[in-house]
C-alpha cells in the first residue's frame, strides 16, 4: 500500500489564494478531491475566506468631502509671484517718482482745507470747506483745461522724460500683469497633481 | 460598473484639470470604503477619519500618475492602505507573534471548523474578531482578502519575504478562526 501525502494547511490556503504554482496546484487538487480529511480543512478555511466577506462596510461619522475640497482649494502665492508683485510696485513707485514733475502742477494747484480751518466754528467751516472745495474742483478742471498751455512750458523737460516713463509704465503694467495672471494660473497649477 | 468607471474617468480627468469640485465627488463616491481599510487596518475610527482623509489628499497629489484606464476605485483603497501602513510601522514595533511554531499536520485537532449561523453575527463576529488581531496580522488580512493583493505585492507592500507574509496570513486566519468558532 502507497503512503498518501496529505496537503498541508499551508498549501491549502496557497492554493485557495491562487498563490500555488501549476504542478502544485493540480496535485493539490487532486488530493483533495481523493481525500475526505484534507477535503474537510480546506472547506473549513474556505468557509472563513467567505466569512471574511461578510466585512459589512459603514460611512465615516462625518463626510469628508468638505474638508478635503478645502484643503484643496486654498492657495497659497508662490514666493516668486509675491517677489514679482513687489519689483511690479517698485517699479510703479519709480515711475511716480520720475512722473512728479508732471503731475506735480496739478496737485499744487489744489487748494485743500487746512488745520486752522478746523479750528473755526462749525457753519463757518462748513462753508470754507465747501469754498475750498469748488476751488479745488475749478484748479483741477482748469490745469486740464489749460493742458496744452502747461505741456508746452514744460516741453523741455516733458520731451527728454516721457518716452522713457512711458515706455516704463507699459512695461511694467504689460508684464507686471502678464506675471500676475501667469501666477494665477500657477496657483491654480499649484493644488493640481503632481507626477511623483 | 463600467459606467461607474467611466465616470469616474471622467471626474479624475477635470481633478487633472485644475476642478477640485469633481475631485470632492470622488470622495464622495469613496470615503466608505477607504475609511472601511483605514479602520480594518487602525482598528480606531477617528483616527481612520483622519488617515482616510490625509489618503484622499496623497491620492490627488499622485493624480498625475494615476493610469485612468484603470479603476479608481482598487487604486484609491491601495493608497490609503500603504498610507495606514505606514503609519502602523511608525506607531509601534512589530508585535512579538503568539505562536512561535507552524502547524502544519494534518488533521490536528486545532483544525478550522467549519463556520455557520447567522449572517448578521457573523459579520458582528468577523468585525470584533479583526479588530482583536494583531497589527500585522490584521494587515496581511486586510491586504488579501480586502485589497485582493497576491503574496508578491503584499511581500512589497509589507517590507517581508513571502514566506513571512504566508506565515502571517497561516496564523491570522487561524486566530479568526477561533474567535469566529468560540461560544462566547
Amino acid at each position: 500500500m502507497t503512503e498518501t501525502r496529505h496537503v498541508s494547511d499551508l498549501e491549502i490556503e496557497a492554493l485557495l489564494d491562487d498563490a500555488l504554482e501549476g504542478g502544485a496546484a493540480r496535485e493539490a487538487r487532486a488530493h483533495l478531491a481523493a481525500c475526505g480529511a484534507c477535503s474537510r480543512r480546506a472547506a473549513a478555511r474556505a468557509s472563513l475566506f467567505a466569512a471574511l466577506e461578510t466585512w459589512e462596510e459603514t460611512p465615516p461619522s462625518r463626510d469628508l468631502t468638505p474638508g478635503i475640497v478645502q484643503r484643496l482649494s486654498h492657495r497659497r502665492m508662490p514666493l516668486g509671484l509675491s517677489l514679482a508683485t513687489a519689483v511690479q510696485a517698485g517699479l510703479a513707485l519709480l515711475i511716480a517718482a520720475l512722473a512728479w514733475p508732471l503731475v506735480e502742477p496739478v496737485f499744487s494747484s489744489l487748494r485743500l482745507p487746512t488745520i486752522p480751518g478746523l479750528e473755526m466754528g462749525f457753519s463757518e467751516t462748513l462753508a470754507t470747506q465747501a469754498e475750498g472745495l469748488l476751488l479745488a474742483g475749478e484748479a483741477a478742471v482748469q490745469p486740464l483745461l489749460d493742458s496744452a498751455d502747461t505741456w508746452l512750458r514744460m516741453a523741455p523737460q516733458w520731451l527728454t522724460l516721457s518716452p522713457a516713463i512711458v515706455a516704463g509704465a507699459l512695461l511694467v503694467a504689460v508684464l507686471g500683469n502678464s506675471i500676475l495672471l501667469a501666477g494665477d494660473a500657477a496657483g491654480r497649477r499649484s493644488v493640481r497633481p503632481r507626477r511623483l | 460598473m463600467a459606467m461607474d468607471e467611466a465616470s469616474d474617468r471622467l471626474l479624475v480627468q477635470r481633478t487633472r484639470g485644475g476642478d477640485v469640485n469633481a475631485f470632492g465627488e470622488l470622495v464622495q463616491r469613496y470615503q466608505t470604503s477607504v475609511f472601511s481599510v483605514c479602520y480594518r487596518l487602525l482598528g480606531d475610527s477617528a483616527e481612520a477619519e483622519d488617515l482616510a482623509q490625509e489618503a484622499f489628499l496623497r491620492a490627488f497629489r499622485r493624480l498625475a500618475s494615476f493610469d485612468v484606464e484603470r479603476p479608481f476605485g482598487p487604486w484609491m483603497r491601495r493608497v490609503a492602505a500603504n498610507l495606514c501602513l505606514n503609519t502602523l510601522q511608525q506607531r509601534r514595533p512589530a508585535p512579538t507573534e503568539l505562536d512561535d511554531e507552524l502547524d502544519e499536520i494534518p488533521g490536528d485537532p486545532r483544525e478550522m471548523p467549519e463556520l455557520a449561523g447567522d449572517r448578521a453575527e457573523l459579520a458582528q463576529r468577523v468585525r470584533s474578531g479583526l479588530l482583536r488581531l494583531p497589527d500585522s496580522y490584521r494587515a496581511v488580512i486586510e491586504l488579501r482578502h480586502y485589497q485582493d493583493m497576491s503574496y508578491d505585492e503584499m511581500a512589497a507592500a509589507l517590507g517581508i519575504g513571502v514566506g513571512e507574509v504566508r506565515t502571517r496570513l497561516f496564523r491570522a486566519r487561524r486566530m479568526m478562526a477561533r474567535w469566529l468558532t468560540d461560544d462566547d
